[in-house]
């Protein structure tokens, strides 16, 4: 029964109470002028007594039933002002449990639906508002008119002032560099509608400058009406410092690079000078006083310039290992084909030695001259240390999953196991150099080339039968690690 | 080559010096021989009017006072110096020195050998090729 229904009945019964009671005082009026001779006064009083007995039961009814009606009504209006309270409180998950049918009842379910939506609303709310704490960036957001409006904790961490502190300044206020730079970025952004990744320096509030990476862009409102500029950014100061640490290394690494050279140019002029001089006084003296020198001072005299010959390769000879992997040229793709022919046309081969390439050697990416360099060594050791009347030199390359395998064989005297590892450090030689003139540099060289080409190098051998070096050579660009430049 | 016409070598090291010296006569070469220390004597050669004009320069890197390079510089910026043919003749294999060498406008570069036999080839080559090239006069 609706609040409307109760109040008409409450007064229906309240008019018809004041019906009765006007109507009996009338009742006892006329009874007093028309019967009062005739009816004796007990009699009369009696009939009284009856009417007023009547009345009051009917008026009490009526108070009863109106009471009734009307103490749901206020049940109903203190559970509402309950919830009520209790939602003001925050308290957005309560609900007003009130299920009548009258208007009440629906007050209490349009008001449990509106504070559903407040809910709602304010879930998200926080949600965002997390969602802002909780970013390493720090966040500015503007008004229209460029004033900063709202920020989070690591805007405010990054620059040193407080939220307060922030509302309403000028966004121009926070940039350290000149305005020029500050409009430059800006004009992008309202073209564009956003920036990304703009290096500049953010002016804190003690007036340090940071290194800031920022990104922001222009908020627009549904009727596409500017609102404002979102700006996110990020201290980059580790990063700078990590980029300083590294340039500060990285001229070091020239200028030892460029010490290296120096001294590599040093060691070849001021060492190779007086050698040439030796050599050169040590042949006038043969020449000069050919007539007056006997038999053993010619010898020495020989091997004074053979030793001054030897001094200037071994120099030539670390030279040239100092320089490799220093000094690097550009990777091309390379034709071993066309360089192992050149070469072997190039090294004027004694007749007795033949060299012969096994199928077609592949075409790889590496730098040129050093490839032609691993060869030429490779070769021409097969062919100094050749002891056979008819030497044979095989070369040949086997594709395998991830690199080229090549192999340089001979039937050369062959190399003890035992020395499989020491000819490939540096100096090292297994004749002595009167016997066979060498540096011991080749192979030292030829181990580092193939090392940086991402390969390895081994021999395998046999006394008398001859040897053959393996190598590889990698396919990927991984080879390409040892080679930076 | 006009053989009335002197050969200026510019070469700190005496036994270079030597070495040009007895190639030039083992070869029967007929210029006369002028040896400056370094660039520096070499200009000051070059500047005197009372002397004559070489036929070419040959022209160690490594000095002191002033090197080749140097000289170089000031040699190929001057419209009456430019013209006598400067032969780089030095120990330096280095890239760098080629380079700068040949960008400042020189005939030729040798690398010095120190076999002194090969030495006097490398002379030999230098007078042959500049006995038969013409020069401005």
């Amino acid at each position: 029964m609706s609040i409307k229904a109760k109040l008409s009945v409450i007064i229906i019964l309240i008019g018809l109470m004041f019906f009765l009671i006007t109507g009996f005082i009338a009742w006892t009026q006329l009874d007093e002028k028309g019967q009062a001779a005739s009816l004796d006064v007990s009699k009369m009083n009696k009939k009284l007594e009856q009417g007023v007995k009547v009345l009051a039961i009917i008026c009490l009814l009526i108070l009863f039933v109106s009471h009734r009606l009307l103490s749901d009504v206020v049940k109903s209006i203190n559970v509402l002002k309950k919830g009520a309270e209790t939602i003001g409180k925050g308290k957005y998950d309560h609900r007003i449990d009130l299920s009548t049918a009258d208007e009440l009842g629906k007050l209490a379910v349009s008001f449990n639906k509106m504070t559903e939506n407040l809910q709602k609303t304010t879930i998200s709310r926080d949600y965002v508002d997390n969602i802002v704490r909780s970013m390493h960036g720090g966040l500015i957001v503007t008004s229209p008119e460029r004033y900063i409006q709202t920020v989070n904790s690591s805007a405010c961490d990054m620059l040193g002032y407080s939220k307060k502190e922030f509302h309403g300044m000028p966004l121009e206020n926070i940039f350290a560099n000149e305005s020029a730079i500050f409009k430059k970025s800006f004009d992008e952004l309202l073209n564009k509608g956003f920036i990304r990744y703009v290096e500049t320096s953010f002016k804190t509030k003690d007036g340090h400058r940071i290194p800031v990476l920022f990104s922001a862009s222009v908020m627009r409102g549904a009727d596409e009406q500017e609102q404002g500029i979102v700006l996110v950014s990020a201290d980059i100061t580790e990063r700078k410092e990590s980029e300083l640490k590294q340039n500060r290394l990285l001229e070091e690494l020239d200028s030892v690079n460029k010490e290296l050279n120096d001294f590599a140019y040093i060691v070849s002029h001021d060492l190779k000078a007086p050698l040439r001089g030796i050599s050169s006084i040590a042949t006038w003296i043969q020449e000069d006083y050919k007539d007056r020198l006997d038999k053993d001072g010619k010898e020495q005299l020989g091997l004074l310039v053979n030793r001054v010959n030897r001094l200037q390769n071994l120099i030539d000879g670390i030279l040239h290992y100092s320089r490799v992997g220093r000094v690097n040229e550009e990777k091309e793709e390379v034709d071993l084909n066309e360089v192992v022919i050149e070469l072997i046309d190039s090294l004027s081969l004694p007749s007795h030695i033949m060299i012969s390439i096994d199928g077609r050697l592949p075409t790889v990416f590496c730098e040129p001259t050093r490839m032609s360099q691993l060869f030429q060594n490779l070769i021409s050791n097969a062919v100094k240390y050749m002891d056979k009347e008819q030497g044979l030199v095989r070369i040949g390359c086997i594709e395998k999953d991830d690199c080229w395998q090549f192999f340089i064989s001979d039937n050369g005297p062959g190399i003890d196991e035992k020395y499989f590892k020491k000819i490939f450090q540096i100096f090292q030689t297994l004749k002595a150099r009167d016997e066979v003139e060498s540096t011991g540099i080749g192979l030292a060289v030829v181990k580092k080339i193939v090392e940086m080409n991402g390969g390895r190098i081994w021999v395998e051998s046999e006394l008398g039968k001859g040897s053959t070096f393996f190598f590889t050579i990698a396919k990927s660009i991984e080879g390409e690690k040892g080679g930076n430049k | 080559m006009n053989p009335n016409k002197p050969i200026l070598l510019v070469e700190d090291d005496l036994v270079d010096q030597m070495t040009v010296k007895r190639s030039l006569k083992e070869l029967n070469v007929s210029n006369r021989l002028v040896i400056a220390n370094n660039g520096e004597e070499a200009l000051f050669y070059l500047n005197d009017e009372k002397y004559q004009k070489p036929a070419i320069i040959l022209l160690d890197i490594n000095m002191p006072r002033m090197n080749g390079l140097e000289f170089l510089e000031i040699v190929k910026n001057d419209d009456e110096l430019k013209k006598v043919p400067v032969i780089v003749l030095s120990t330096s294999k280095a890239d760098s020195d080629r380079i700068d060498s040949f960008n400042l406008g020189v005939a030729g570069y040798m690398v010095k050998p120190v076999d002194y036999k090969k030495f006097v080839d490398v002379i030999k080559t230098i007078h042959m090729y500049w006995k038969l090239s013409e020069l401005p006069e």
